[in-house]
């Protein structure tokens, strides 16, 4: 992490002309009485260039928020502190203000801190995201992107096109004077079209965010492939008809579609939801929670995952967390206030959106394991029901378990065979009841490309997957009577 | 806030101009915002967390010729303020050009600059200890009703923000408010079954608050009514919005209006200027005048505000649209340029009670989920919790959860009628309770 530690001393102490030495001693004085605690230093620099309306809507001018957040822990507690201005004079008049806490949360002893070796893994590159590619060919990329979907299809009459890249810069500095040093890259490609065909408009949408570089992303995924997979959702939904109404078996794609698992199952397994009894999920562990053939994971380590972090914003390592195997519920994903209070091990899953945020208990990238089945089989195992694949997002409430979402791309399966595509469905459900009518589950594990995760008005990238699988007891809320 | 703050943000803004001026601009602009901000959160009695922050962002926007470009950052240091600077004189040079995004007309800017005259700065000092207090005694009073069990939390807060605007013709517009805002949430639970009740309130002033009490009641009760749902019926049915979730209602509507959605034709209300869009009942008023009201202003851009009636006896009557949308539509000289402010469906003459005296069956909802919304179509469909209605009175023994609840916009506007108790300051977006005929339940 050499190379990390180099971008970090340039930003927070060269070009601030704070002293990193003095720093952490400020930091270890001011949390001397703490149970633990820690500061969080933050500088992102945001490209963002779009593309709407068949002109230049944006031209990557470099936006720039930096910060830092200093919290004080005493007992069950917290006390938060955060600026704008990045010097040690500011950091220690509000460092000074969160020794309050005490008066209110006494002390139940110091936290225990994992050694964490500063000698991490590398899950994602060091390289610069904002410079690998010229703002000028940036412009250029997209105007190819409009100009490619307005000739693919004479029904385009609208495209927004979008490259944002950012670098997120972090050094943590623990209330054991450790500090920990990050630089967190995220590349995003979004494309959407409007398609027009007599008087019916249908929008579809396509995008992939990656901890990469923009030159690596397109090694993967050519603009023009996302480019035709949004035209591909557009189009099929002009033909879409009224979805049915009823209990029908639903099928989710591999994928993106696993946002579902992310809503209905991950929210509910998050140790602060756990811990204080807002969440179906409490006081379940060791218990049959899904069908057999599920099991779900969250792993904050994988390779160039939005979701990935070297450390979480707590410094904790990340990690691989099998949450339910087999369905039987195994733990939860812990930040480390609320893994003191459980008496388990920290996971890596204290995440916050910015330094204006404590850290709160959030995923990573969670997606269930592959099973057995062949999708066809699957699919072919389903006399009357629905195929989604595509969604917008959805809603949960963690403490009834109860969920909603709507795809943005399904169809109708009829007699074993994928048939008409289908609009405006609703699926509601229980997160606890659908997984166990989890029917099957396919071999085809696939991760999805974007996602973002809202939560205590926290917003952070995470990843989610699954493969294939068949599912009973989700309610399909259409306009036609099945 | 103190003179000498502002001053300090008047010299930094001038800095920004003159180094956007030293790189070519045109015209420029510059918006400073700050504001202080403390939060309690208490838990089962405990303080569970203090927060206490005085963040800072700096808008840029510059022009060159007939190009225009803008740029955020939340740094003083002039390193950072240079690199920004340069950054953005390049980046406006890729620009293409947009005459309709040149500065307002001089003879139409503000000549009112501050909210003064809004009563949105309240002096009352409201001190950790009480805002503790507050949590606390929410959380009290959600736990003292009968079977609410567990505590999510209560939270306290207080505001005071500042932004202030100078461009390079030298208009000045500054604007301060201040916020207090608590609430919290229970859980009750049965053998089979739990639920969450929440309640909460924000106001310019501390004192216009809901009480604790009132609002640790409100929050328990809804837990308690909520558990062990049952189904809706499916069918057509009246459905009946609680004054807390109606807003929703207002804002598609607000959206589906906008600038941005009439011009690229995504709104379904496209083509809806002085026809009936609502029942001939329904008034629409936006007022930014409202004193001690969270949308209030004086200005927009640089542009005066003033009331005005958005949808008169059904009838639609303006756009919410900014400068730049208003001329690529050739509406320039029209004087409702700008974004929604305080916006109300305006009271009806009929009470909550009288208004759904005539309901056989139907749905009282009191929560919404999920993002089933297609503003280009107005297709709605969201999933409902609340409760059924039975012979004219809502039910309160017959919870119902997660029930879809489907129409098009459209529809459900021509077919709205408004009850008579509004509160207007409770949000910017404030309605009475709202009746929808003939939604589609699932």
């Amino acid at each position: 992490m050499s190379d990390a530690r180099s971008i970090t001393d340039k930003f927070f102490f060269a070009d601030t002309g704070m002293d990193s030495e003095r720093v952490a001693k400020l930091v270890t004085a001011a949390l001397r009485q703490a149970d633990g605690g820690e500061l969080f230093l933050q500088r992102v620099m945001e490209k963002s260039s779009a593309f709407s309306d068949g002109r230049l809507v944006s031209s990557t001018p470099t936006s720039l928020d930096q910060g830092f957040g200093f919290r004080f822990i005493s007992g069950e507690s917290a006390s938060y502190a955060h600026s704008s201005d990045l010097s040690e004079a500011s950091i220690k008049k509000l460092a000074s203000t969160t020794k309050a806490i005490r008066n209110y949360s006494p002390s139940t002893g110091r936290v225990a801190v994992p050694s964490t070796s500063i000698v991490l893994p590398s899950y994602y590159t060091v390289e610069n995201p904002l410079d690998d590619i010229s703002d000028v060919d940036r412009i250029k990329m997209l105007e190819e992107i409009d100009a490619y979907a307005r000739a693919a299809d004479s029904r385009v009459i609208q495209v927004s096109a979008s490259m944002t890249s950012s670098w997120d810069v972090v050094t943590i500095i623990r209330h054991d004077g450790q500090r920990f040093d990050d630089v967190r890259p995220m590349s995003q490609i979004a494309v959407s079209v409007i398609v027009k065909e007599d008087d019916r408009k249908e929008q579809g949408s396509a995008s992939v965010g990656k901890r990469m570089i923009l030159t690596d992303i397109f090694a993967d995924h050519s603009w023009k492939s996302l480019v035709d997979d949004a035209l591909h959702q557009a189009t099929t939904n002009l033909r879409a008809m009224p979805a049915p109404s009823g209990d029908l078996p639903v099928v989710l794609g591999n994928g993106w579609a696993a946002v579902m698992l992310h809503e209905s199952v991950g929210h509910g397994l998050e140790g602060d939801a756990a811990r204080k009894g807002a969440s179906v999920y409490a006081g379940m562990v060791g218990q049959k929670v899904a069908s057999d053939i599920v099991t779900i994971i969250d792993q904050g380590n994988i390779g160039d995952e939005r979701g990935s972090l070297h450390f979480d914003d707590e410094g904790m390592p990340t990690q691989k967390t099998t949450l339910i195997e087999n369905g039987t519920l195994q733990g939860y994903m812990q930040d480390s206030v609320s893994a003191r209070i459980m008496g388990v091990a920290p996971t890596g899953n204290g995440r916050r959106e910015r330094y204006n945020y404590q850290p709160i208990t959030r995923m990573t990238t969670t997606y269930m394991a592959p099973g057995q089945s062949d999708p066809e089989d699957i699919i072919a195992s389903v006399k009357d029901g629905i195929y989604a694949v595509q969604f917008a997002g959805g809603q949960v409430d963690t403490v009834s378990g109860d969920y909603v979402f709507a795809p943005t791309l399904a169809f109708r399966i009829r007699d074993g065979k994928i048939a008409e595509p289908i609009k405006n469905a609703v699926l509601t459900g229980n997160g606890p009841e659908s997984m166990r009518q989890v029917e099957m589950v396919g071999n085809d594990l696939q991760l999805g490309t974007t996602g973002m995760c809202g939560k205590a008005g926290q917003s952070v990238p995470v990843g989610v997957g699954q493969p294939t699988v068949k599912m009973r007891g989700i309610k399909v809320g259409g306009s036609q009577p099945s | 806030m103190a003179r000498k703050e502002i001053q300090n943000i008047h010299d930094t803004l001038q800095q920004a101009l003159d180094l956007m001026k030293q790189n070519g601009a045109d015209y420029a602009a510059a918006t400073f915002s700050t504001h202080q901000e403390t939060e309690v959160k208490v838990r089962n009695g405990v303080v569970e967390s203090l927060e206490t922050s005085k963040p800072i962002s700096l808008d840029l926007y510059m022009r060159v010729g007939d190009k225009s470009e803008s740029i955020e950052l939340n740094s003083r240091s002039v390193n950072d303020l240079n690199d920004s600077v340069a950054q953005l004189a390049a980046a406006v040079r890729r620009m293409p050009d947009n005459v309709f995004d040149r500065p307002v007309d001089p003879s139409q800017v503000s000549h009112v600059k501050t909210n003064r005259t809004l009563d949105l700065i309240d002096r009352t000092r409201v001190s950790l200890a009480s805002m503790i207090q507050d949590a606390r005694a929410m959380e009290a009073a959600a736990l003292a009703v009968p079977g609410v069990s567990i505590s999510k939390g209560g939270a306290a807060g207080w505001y005071k923000a500042l932004t202030v605007s100078l461009d390079s013709r030298g208009d000045e517009f500054i604007r301060e408010r201040t916020g207090s805002s608590r609430g919290v949430s229970v859980i009750a639970r049965s053998a089979d079954d739990q639920r969450t009740g929440g309640e909460g309130s924000s106001a310019v002033y501390y004192d216009d608050l809901m009480s604790p009490d009132e609002i640790g009641r409100v929050a328990g009760i809804e837990a308690v009514q909520a558990l062990n749902p049952g189904k809706a019926l499916a069918g057509h049915f009246p459905v009946v919005f609680h004054p807390d979730i109606g807003p929703s209602l207002l804002g598609h509507f607000a959206s589906a209006i906008s600038g941005g959605a009439v011009r690229k034709k995504t709104s379904f209300l496209t083509e809806a200027m002085n026809r009936a869009v609502f029942a001939p009942e329904i008034n629409i008023i936006d007022n930014p005048h409202l004193l001690r009201g969270l949308g209030s202003t004086r200005f927009s851009g640089s542009r005066a505000t003033q009331p005005m009636t958005v949808v008169e006896k059904g009838v639609l009557k303006t756009w919410f649209m900014g400068l730049e949308d208003a001329r690529r539509l050739g509406l320039e000289n029209a004087r409702q340029i700008r974004g929604p402010s305080n916006l109300t469906i305006e009271p009806g003459v009929l009470s909550q009670a009288e208004l759904i005296a005539d309901i056989k069956e139907g749905l009282f909802v009191t929560g919404l989920m999920g993002q089933g919304i297609d503003l280009t179509r107005g297709q709605y469909s969201r999933a409902a919790t609340g409760f059924w209605i039975q012979d004219g009175r809502i039910d309160y023994s017959r919870p119902v959860s997660n029930a879809s609840i489907s129409s098009n916009l459209r529809d459900m506007f021509l077919n709205m009628q408004a009850a008579n108790d509004i509160k207007r300051l409770r949000s910017s977006k404030a309605v009475p309770t709202l009746r929808v005929e003939g939604m589609s339940i699932a």
